[in-house]
C-alpha cells in the first residue's frame, strides 16, 4: 500500500490495491516468459486489437463525442499493424543485441508494473499502442484513462487482455482504473510496486507523474509550427496539411497549429487552401473565432471546439461557411496572448502567418514553438536543404517532419522511416525524459554486459635500424637533395660530423646546424626550423645524444607543420590513441630523419619523445608521438668508443632502467618483454666491461645495440615510478638523468615487487606480475634464488653491485645534499614526480606517502625500501 | 483437515521438490503465498530454477522460503 495523499475511501483504496497486486504478480508471472511466448501473444493481440479497430473507434467517438469515426479506425489499425510491423522482428527478452567486435551485449529486463494515463483525444489507439508494447516487454499495465474517455479504453484493454490470457499471458497483465479520477492517478502514481509512469495526456497529468517522483515517462501537448517556404511542392504542402490538421478533426498533438508562409506564396496558397475547402477568416472572423474557441483568461482551448468539425465550429462562433468546410485558417500577425489563435488548437482551426525572409519565419515559427510546444514537433515544406537544415537547427522538437503531414508524419511508420508511436517524447523542452517516439525499448530496463576487451597494442619502430660498427656506411644508400646535420660544437671539433659527411653520398649537398649542448630550447629548435626551410631539407640527420636528436624530431615536425602549437602538443594524456590533441598525420614521410646516437643510454634513435625547454615559461615541453620516431637509426659504436667514463655509467644505469621499467610496465607485451630482457642482459654483461675498460669495442658495441633495444621496448611498453622520480629529482638539484635514474633504482625495484597498496587498472595484464618478472630477470642473469622474493632479492642486490661497480654514489646523502635540504625539497619533489606522466606505466599506482617514501629511501641509500614480498600469485599471467 | 494443517500438524520441516517446475503461474504463486502464510513448519523449496526463483524475489514470496539445491543434498549425483 501506498501513503493515502488522495483522501481515498477505504473501498476505493482496497480497489486499486486490487489492480495492483493483480499486476504486480502478471509482471513476476510473466518475468519467466521466452521470446517466442512473448512474440505470440503479441501476434494474438494485435489481430484482437485490428479485427475490433471499428468498434473500437464507435466506442470512442460515442463516448468522448470528439474526432471523426474514419479516422479513429485507422488509427486504432496503424497503432496495431504498424506498430506490429515494427516490434515483430525485435528482440525484447533476453539477449536482444550484440556487438561481438566491441565485446557488448544487450540484455533486456522487463520493468514491471507500468501505470499509464491515457487521454481522450486517442484513447482506443493508445491503449492498443501501450498494451502491445507491454505484452511484447514482458511488463503489466494499470491504465488509468481520461475520465471522459474511460469505458472506450476498458474496452479496447478487454480486447487485448483476453487474446492475451487466452495465448498464454498471465492473469492480470492489464487492468483499467473504472471511473477514474484525479486522487486514483495520484494515488497509483506513487505506489511502491509501480515502477513506471507512462503519462500520454495533459500538462497536469504529465506534471504530476513527473511530481511522482517514479521513472516517468510524460508526454504532454505541442504547438506544431509549419513552416510552407517558397521552394516547396504547393499542391503536396496544401493537401498534406489539410490531411493532417483535419485528421480526426484534430486531435493528434502533434498536427499543425500555425501556418508560417512566405510572402512570394502566400496569396496563391490560399487560394489552393480554399480551393480544397477551407474557408479563410477575414480579421473580423478571426478575432470572433479567437474570442471563442480559446479561454481569453487561460489562453487554453475551449472544451467545446475540441476534435469538432470545422463547420460546427464554425457555426459556433456565427461564420458563415460553406456546409463542406474541412478547415478554417485565420490569418493572424504575431504570436502570443495578444494572438489567441496562435496556441494548440486541437481540432481543424489553422492559424496563417505572412513573412517578408526567411530569418522572419524562422523567428515566427520559434515563437509559436516556445508558446507551448517545445520538443514535441515541428513541420517544414521546402525543397531547399539549407533551410531545412536552418530550421532544424533552430526548433526545438523532437519530431521535424519534411514535405509530409504533422499529424500522421510524427505517428511514423505511414510518410517516413521513424518508430510508430502514440507517445511522443518532448524533451527536457516539453519536461520530458526524451525526444523520441515512445517505443519498445522505453518499456525495459537495458543491461549492457561488458566483456573485458584487452586493448588493442602495438609495437611501433623505426623501420630500418643499423647496427655494428661503421653502421653510418649505410647513409649512402639515402638520396638527397639537400641534407643538413643537426650536431654539438663539441661533436663537432671531435670529428664525429666529418665522419658521417664522408659516409653521405658526394654529390648531396650538406649543411650544418651547430645547437648548443644542452636540452634543446624552444628557441633553438624554431631557429632550426627555419634552417631546414631555408635549405628545402629533405633528409635531416640528428648527430648526438638524446637532446640532440630530440632537437631534430621537433625541428622536422615544426618544418614541415609550421602552425603546429608545440605547447598544445605537449598536453598530457593517459592512453596515447585516446589523447586530446592529435599530431599532424601525412607529412612526416616527406623529410627523412636519420638518428645518429653518440651515447648509450637514451635511445633516442628509436623512440616517439622529445623535450625541448621552454625558458619563457620556465617549463620543459615534452612531446610524444610515433611520428616524432626517425625513420633511420644508425647505431655505430665508433661515436661512441671516447664516451667518458662517467657518462658511460649514467647512460648505462638509464638505458638498464629503461629496460627494467618497460619490463614491468602495464603496457609490457610480448614485443617489448623480448626487447627489455635481452637489453636487461646486455647492460649487466657489458656495462661493467665499458665502464672499466673504455677501449673495449665489443663492449662498447653491445652497450650501444643495448641502449636501442631498451629503447625499443620503452618506446612501446613506457617506462615507471623510477623516472617520474629521477625527473623530479634530477632537475631540482642539477642531477644527470641517469644518475639520478641510477640513485632511485634498487629502491623502485623493491616497490614495484611487493604487493600494491593500490593496483594500476592494466585491461592488458591478467594479474600483478612486477615481481614475477623481475624473478624472470633473475633467472635470466643466473642470480639464483627457489622463490619469486628470492630472486627478486638477489636481482636488487645484482643492481646494487652493479652501480657500486659504476662507482655511482650509493645516496643522495652522498651527494653532499643534507637531510635539511633534502626535506625541504620533499614535498615539492613528490608533487612534481606524481604529475610527472611517466608512472602512468607503472604497475603500482604510487601514492603520493610512498613517493615520498621513496626519496627518502634514495637519499638514505641503498637498502630497499621494503625487502620483496612472498609472490602474489603464481606466475600465471606473465607474458614472456 | 487441508494439507497446510497437515503440515502444521506433523511438525519438522516440510521440502518441496520444485526440480521439475519450469514455470509458475499467478495461481502456483497465490498457493505458495497462502502456504507462507498459514505454515507454521519451516518450508523449504529444492531444485527451484533461476527463472521461478526470480519470479518469487518479484513476489517478495523468496525470503519466506528456503531453497535448497540437489547438489546440495547427501549422495546427490550431479
Amino acid at each position: 500500500m501506498t501513503e493515502n495523499l488522495s483522501n481515498l475511501s477505504d473501498d476505493r483504496i482496497a480497489y486499486l490495491e486490487g489492480l495492483v497486486r493483480q499486476g504486480r504478480t502478471a509482471a513476476a508471472i510473466f518475468s519467466q516468459f521466452t521470446q517466442q511466448d512473448v512474440d505470440r501473444i503479441v501476434k494474438a493481440v494485435v489481430l484482437a486489437g485490428l479485427e475490433q479497430a471499428q468498434y473500437l473507434a464507435c466506442l470512442a467517438i460515442e463516448e468522448t463525442r470528439l474526432g471523426l469515426l474514419e479516422d479513429k479506425v485507422l488509427k486504432n489499425m496503424v497503432a496495431t499493424e504498424f506498430v506490429y510491423d515494427y516490434v515483430r522482428d525485435k528482440r525484447s527478452v533476453g539477449v536482444i543485441r550484440e556487438f561481438p567486435g566491441r565485446g557488448l551485449v544487450e540484455v533486456a529486463d522487463p520493468i514491471g508494473l507500468i501505470f499509464s494515463v491515457t487521454p481522450i483525444t486517442n484513447p482506443t489507439a493508445t491503449v492498443l499502442f501501450k498494451c502491445i508494447m507491454a505484452i511484447k516487454t514482458r511488463n503489466a499495465v494499470v491504465f488509468a484513462p481520461h475520465p471522459k474517455a474511460w469505458r472506450c479504453c476498458e474496452a479496447a484493454m478487454r480486447i487485448m487482455y483476453e487474446a492475451a490470457v487466452k495465448h498464454g499471458a498471465p492473469e492480470g497483465v492489464f487492468t483499467c482504473v473504472e471511473e477514474p479520477t484525479i486522487p486514483d492517478n495520484v494515488y497509483l502514481m506513487h505506489h511502491k510496486d509501480v515502477r513506471l509512469i507512462d503519462a500520454t495526456g495533459g500538462p497536469g497529468a504529465v506534471k504530476a507523474a513527473y511530481g511522482s517522483g517514479k521513472p516517468a515517462l510524460g508526454v504532454g501537448p505541442g504547438n506544431t509550427p509549419v513552416y510552407l517556404e517558397k521552394t516547396a511542392q504547393l499542391d503536396m504542402a496544401v493537401v498534406d496539411i489539410i490531411t493532417s490538421k483535419t485528421f480526426d478533426n484534430g486531435t493528434i498533438c502533434a498536427s499543425e497549429q500555425t501556418l508560417v508562409i512566405d510572402d512570394e506564396i502566400y496569396d496563391t496558397v490560399l487560394q489552393k487552401f480554399a480551393d480544397l475547402g477551407a474557408h479563410i477568416c477575414n480579421e473580423k472572423e478571426t478575432a470572433v473565432l479567437g474570442r471563442t474557441v480559446i479561454d481569453s483568461e487561460t489562453g487554453a482551448m475551449q472544451p467545446m471546439a475540441v476534435g469538432q468539425k470545422a463547420v460546427d465550429i464554425a457555426r459556433a462562433c456565427g461564420l458563415r461557411v460553406k456546409p463542406d468546410t474541412k478547415l478554417l485558417i485565420a490569418p493572424i500577425q504575431g504570436v502570443g496572448r495578444d494572438y489567441p489563435l496562435s496556441v494548440e488548437k486541437l481540432f481543424p482551426v489553422l492559424a496563417v502567418y505572412r513573412t517578408r525572409s526567411v530569418d522572419e519565419a524562422l523567428r515566427v515559427c520559434v515563437d509559436v514553438n516556445h508558446a507551448g510546444g517545445r520538443g514535441h514537433t515541428a513541420v517544414i515544406f521546402s525543397r531547399d536543404d539549407e533551410i531545412i537544415r536552418k530550421f532544424s537547427d533552430v526548433i526545438d522538437a523532437g519530431r521535424i517532419i519534411v514535405n509530409s503531414p504533422g499529424s500522421i508524419g510524427a505517428l511514423g511508420g505511414v510518410y517516413n522511416d521513424m518508430v510508430p508511436t502514440f507517445s511522443f517524447g518532448c524533451g527536457t523542452g516539453g519536461g520530458n525524459s526524451t525526444t523520441d517516439n515512445v517505443n519498445l525499448y522505453h518499456y525495459l530496463n537495458i543491461k549492457r554486459v561488458a566483456r573485458r576487451t584487452p586493448a588493442h597494442m602495438w609495437f611501433r619502430v623505426p623501420n630500418q635500424i643499423y647496427f655494428n660498427l661503421h653502421a653510418v656506411e649505410n647513409l649512402r644508400q639515402f638520396p638527397s637533395r639537400s641534407t643538413v646535420i643537426v650536431t654539438n660544437p663539441h661533436l663537432e671539433q671531435m670529428g664525429l660530423v666529418d665522419i658521417v659527411r664522408r659516409a653521405i653520398p658526394a654529390q648531396t649537398p650538406v649543411r650544418v646546424l651547430s645547437i648548443p649542448d644542452a636540452e634543446p630550447e624552444k628557441k633553438v629548435v624554431l631557429e632550426g626550423a627555419e634552417a631546414l626551410n631555408l635549405h628545402k631539407a629533405d633528409q635531416i640527420i640528428g648527430l648526438g645524444g638524446g637532446s640532440v636528436i630530440d632537437a631534430a624530431k621537433i625541428m622536422k615536425l615544426k618544418y614541415l607543420s609550421p602552425d603546429v602549437d608545440l605547447e598544445e602538443l605537449a598536453a598530457p594524456f593517459l592512453d596515447i590513441r585516446k589523447r586530446v590533441v592529435r599530431y599532424p598525420a601525412g607529412t612526416a614521410n616527406r623529410v627523412r630523419l636519420i638518428a645518429i646516437s653518440t651515447t648509450s643510454g637514451t635511445g633516442s634513435e628509436v623512440t616517439p619523445f622529445a623535450v625541448m625547454i621552454d625558458k619563457e615559461r620556465g617549463r620543459k615541453v615534452t612531446l610524444a608521438d610515433y611520428s616524432l620516431s626517425p625513420d633511420v637509426a644508425i647505431v655505430d659504436p665508433q661515436f661512441v668508443m671516447s664516451m667518458p667514463r662517467k657518462l658511460t655509467a649514467d647512460t648505462g644505469i638509464d638505458c638498464l632502467t629503461h629496460a627494467l621499467e618497460a619490463g614491468v610496465s602495464i603496457l609490457a607485451s610480448p614485443y617489448t618483454d623480448s626487447n627489455a630482457m635481452q637489453a636487461i642482459r646486455l647492460a649487466f654483461q657489458y656495462l661493467p666491461i665499458a665502464f672499466e675498460h673504455p677501449e673495449n669495442e665489443e663492449a662498447r658495441s653491445m652497450m650501444h645495440n643495448a641502449a636501442c633495444i631498451a629503447a625499443l621496448a620503452f618506446a612501446n611498453a613506457s617506462v615507471g615510478v623510477n623516472h617520474a622520480l629521477a625527473h623530479a629529482f634530477g632537475a631540482r638539484f642539477g642531477v644527470s638523468h641517469g644518475r639520478a635514474n641510477a640513485l632511485m633504482l634498487p629502491h623502485v625495484l623493491a616497490y614495484n615487487a611487493s604487493v600494491p597498496s593500490k593496483f594500476m587498472p592494466s585491461p592488458n595484464q591478467r594479474a600483478y606480475v612486477a615481481d614475477k618478472k623481475y624473478a624472470m630477470v633473475a633467472d635470466l642473469l643466473g642470480l639464483g634464488g627457489d622463490t619469486v622474493a628470492g630472486k627478486v632479492q638477489n636481482l636488487v642486490r645484482a643492481t646494487e653491485e652493479l652501480l657500486d661497480r659504476l662507482e655511482i654514489p650509493r645516496s643522495i646523502a652522498d651527494l653532499g645534499i643534507s637531510e635539511e635540504e633534502f626535506g625541504r625539497a620533499v614535498p615539492d619533489l613528490v608533487q612534481i614526480a606524481f604529475a610527472d606522466p611517466s608512472w602512468l606505466s607503472n604497475p603500482r599506482m604510487p601514492l603520493t606517502s610512498e613517493l615520498s617514501d621513496l626519496f627518502w629511501s634514495a637519499w638514505r641509500g641503498r637498502s630497499p625500501v621494503k625487502a620483496a614480498a612472498e609472490p602474489v600469485t603464481a606466475m600465471e599471467g606473465v607474458h614472456a | 483437515m487441508n494439507t497446510i494443517e497437515e503440515l502444521n500438524c506433523a511438525g519438522g520441516e516440510s521440502v518441496l521438490d520444485f526440480s521439475s517446475v519450469d514455470r509458475i503461474d499467478a495461481a502456483a504463486a497465490r498457493a505458495l503465498e497462502e502456504l507462507a502464510d498459514r505454515s507454521s513448519v519451516p518450508i523449504t523449496l529444492r531444485g527451484v530454477n533461476i527463472g521461478v526463483y526470480r519470479a518469487l524475489k518479484l513476489l517478495k514470496l523468496a525470503e519466506r522460503f528456503s531453497f535448497a539445491s540437489y547438489e546440495n543434498r547427501p549422495g546427490a549425483q550431479k
